[in-house]
C-alpha cells in the first residue's frame, strides 16, 4: 500500500497513557493500510484492464513490441478511475483529517505526562 | 521511532520545503525592493524573516495534512512525516511556533498590513488550498492566489500600502503560477489520479495546456501595463519581450504537442523566467527624486490623503 510499514515500539514500562495512544496510532495506521492496499490493487487492475481492451480495439496483443497505450491514451483511464473514485475520495479525507487530528490529543498528553514523569518521578 | 536530534535542523529545512519558503521569500524581497519608499535595512530584513517563518509554517502544516497521500507518490514519498523522522504532534508544533513567531515578526517588525496579509496567505494555503486538492480543480487558482500575495507582503512591509504596482506584481505571480504548475502536474498524472488530486492534468488535460498557454500571454500583456501602473520604466516591457515571448512560444508547443518533452521544457523555463523577470523590474525601477527616507514617507501620505 506504499506506506511504511510501521513497528509500534512497546517500551517496557509502557503508561497506560502511552498504550491508549499506542493502540489508537495502530489502528489508524491499520485502516490507513487497508485503504490503500485495496485501493491501489484496484488502479492497476483497471489500469491493466483498460490496456487490454485497448489494445484489443487497436487489435494488438499486450506482448507484441508495439503493445503500448501513449500518454494521452492513458489518460482516458486516470480521469475515469479519479471521478469515478471521487465519494470513496471525499469519504476517506473526512475519516483521516478526523483520525489525524484526533491524533494529536493523546499524543500531547503522552509528552506532558513524559516530562512529568522526567521531572518528578526519580 | 525516536527523532534523530542531530539531524533535526535538516528535518525542519525539509518540513518547510526550504526551496519553495526560499523563492517565496525571494518575491517578498522583490516586492519590498519594487515599492516607491525608501529601503530600511531592518523592516527588510523583518519581512523576510517573518515571510520565511510563515510559509515554513505553511508548509508544515500541509505535509501534516497529506501524509498518506504523500506517501503514495513518487514525488513526495520521501517526505519527513512520510518516513517518520518527526512525529507529527512534533510537526504540528513546529508549524505553530514558526507560524506565531512570524506573524509576530511581521506585524512588529514591518507592519499589521503586512502581518494580515501573512495570516490570510498561512490561512488560504493550508485551510482552502490544501483540501480543496482532492476535491476540485479549483485549487489551483486559489493556489496562484498563495503565489501572488508574497510580494504584496514585500511590498506592503515597505509603504505600509497597496499601491496599482503592488497589484501588477501580483498579477504576475498569479498568472506564472498556471505555465509553472501546469506543466509540472503532466507528467504526474498517473500519481495524481491513484492518490486522488483532482488536477486540470488529470480531470481536463486540454483546459489545463490552455490555460497554461493563456498565462504566459497574460504575462507578456501585464508586463506592458506596469509602466502605466508606475511599477517600472517603459523600458521594462521592451527589455522583457524576448523573455516572455520565449516562454510563450515554450507555452504554445506545450498547448501543441502536450508531451512530457515540452511540459518539461516549460517548467524548467518557468524556473528561469522569474527570477529573469523580477531582476529585469528591479533594474528598471523609475528612480523618484523624492526617495529619501523621510520626503518618500511624505509622498505616499500626501498622495493618500488625497484620495480619500
Amino acid at each position: 500500500s506504499n506506506l511504511r510499514p510501521v513497528v509500534f515500539h512497546v517500551p517496557q514500562k509502557e503508561t497506560a497513557l502511552q498504550c491508549r495512544y499506542r493502540l489508537m496510532r495502530k489502528e489508524t495506521h491499520d485502516w490507513n493500510q487497508a485503504f490503500w492496499a485495496n485501493h491501489n490493487e484496484r488502479f492497476f487492475k483497471e489500469k491493466e484492464d483498460f490496456v487490454r481492451r485497448k489494445l484489443d480495439d487497436k487489435q494488438q496483443t499486450v506482448d507484441s513490441a508495439e503493445a503500448r497505450l501513449s500518454a494521452d491514451e492513458l489518460s482516458e483511464f486516470y480521469k475515469a478511475f479519479l471521478d469515478k473514485n471521487y465519494p470513496l475520495h471525499a469519504n476517506y479525507n473526512r475519516e483521516w483529517y478526523h483520525k489525524n487530528l484526533r491524533l494529536l490529543f493523546p499524543a500531547f498528553q503522552v509528552f506532558l505526562e513524559k516530562i512529568y514523569n522526567k521531572l518528578f518521578k526519580r | 521511532m525516536k527523532t534523530d536530534n542531530n539531524k533535526l535542523m535538516q528535518y525542519y529545512f525539509r518540513l518547510s520545503k526550504i526551496r519553495l519558503t526560499g523563492l517565496v521569500v525571494l518575491t517578498a524581497m522583490a516586492g519590498y525592493a519594487m515599492a516607491p519608499a525608501a529601503f530600511d535595512p531592518i523592516g527588510f530584513t523583518m519581512v523576510t524573516l517573518g515571510t520565511g517563518l510563515t510559509s515554513a509554517s505553511a508548509n508544515a502544516i500541509n505535509q501534516f495534512f497529506e501524509v498518506p497521500f504523500d506517501s503514495q507518490m513518487n514525488r513526495t514519498k520521501n517526505r519527513v512525516l512520510v518516513r517518520g523522522y518527526l512525529s507529527p504532534l512534533h510537526a504540528v508544533t513546529f508549524a505553530a511556533v514558526s507560524g506565531s513567531v512570524g506573524l509576530v515578526v511581521l506585524a512588529l517588525g514591518a507592519n499589521p498590513l503586512t502581518a494580515a496579509l501573512g495570516a490570510f496567505n498561512l490561512g488560504l494555503y493550508t485551510l482552502v488550498y490544501t483540501p480543496m486538492k482532492r476535491h476540485t480543480i479549483l485549487n489551483t487558482w486559489v493556489g496562484s492566489v498563495v503565489g501572488a500575495v508574497p510580494p504584496l507582503m514585500g511590498w506592503a512591509a515597505c509603504t505600509g500600502s497597496l499601491d496599482p504596482g503592488a497589484w501588477i506584481m501580483a498579477a504576475i505571480m498569479f498568472c506564472w503560477q498556471f505555465p509553472h504548475f501546469n506543466a509540472l502536474s503532466w507528467n504526474l498524472r498517473p500519481d495524481y489520479s491513484r492518490a486522488g488530486y483532482r488536477m486540470m492534468s488529470v480531470v481536463d488535460p486540454n483546459l489545463c495546456k490552455r490555460v497554461a498557454l493563456r498565462h504566459t500571454v497574460g504575462i507578456t500583456g501585464l508586463c506592458f501595463l506596469a509602466p502605466v501602473a508606475g511599477l517600472t520604466t517603459p523600458l521594462f516591457p521592451v527589455m522583457s519581450l524576448p523573455l516572455n515571448l520565449y516562454f510563450t512560444y515554450l507555452g504554445w508547443k506545450f498547448y501543441q504537442q502536450g508531451d512530457s518533452s515540452s511540459s518539461r521544457s516549460l517548467f524548467r523555463f518557468s524556473l528561469l523566467h522569474i527570477p529573469l523577470l523580477i531582476l529585469l523590474m528591479i533594474v528598471n525601477k523609475p528612480s523618484r527624486k523624492n526617495d529619501s527616507k523621510d520626503s518618500g514617507k511624505e509622498s505616499v501620505t500626501v498622495v493618500q490623503s488625497e484620495l480619500t
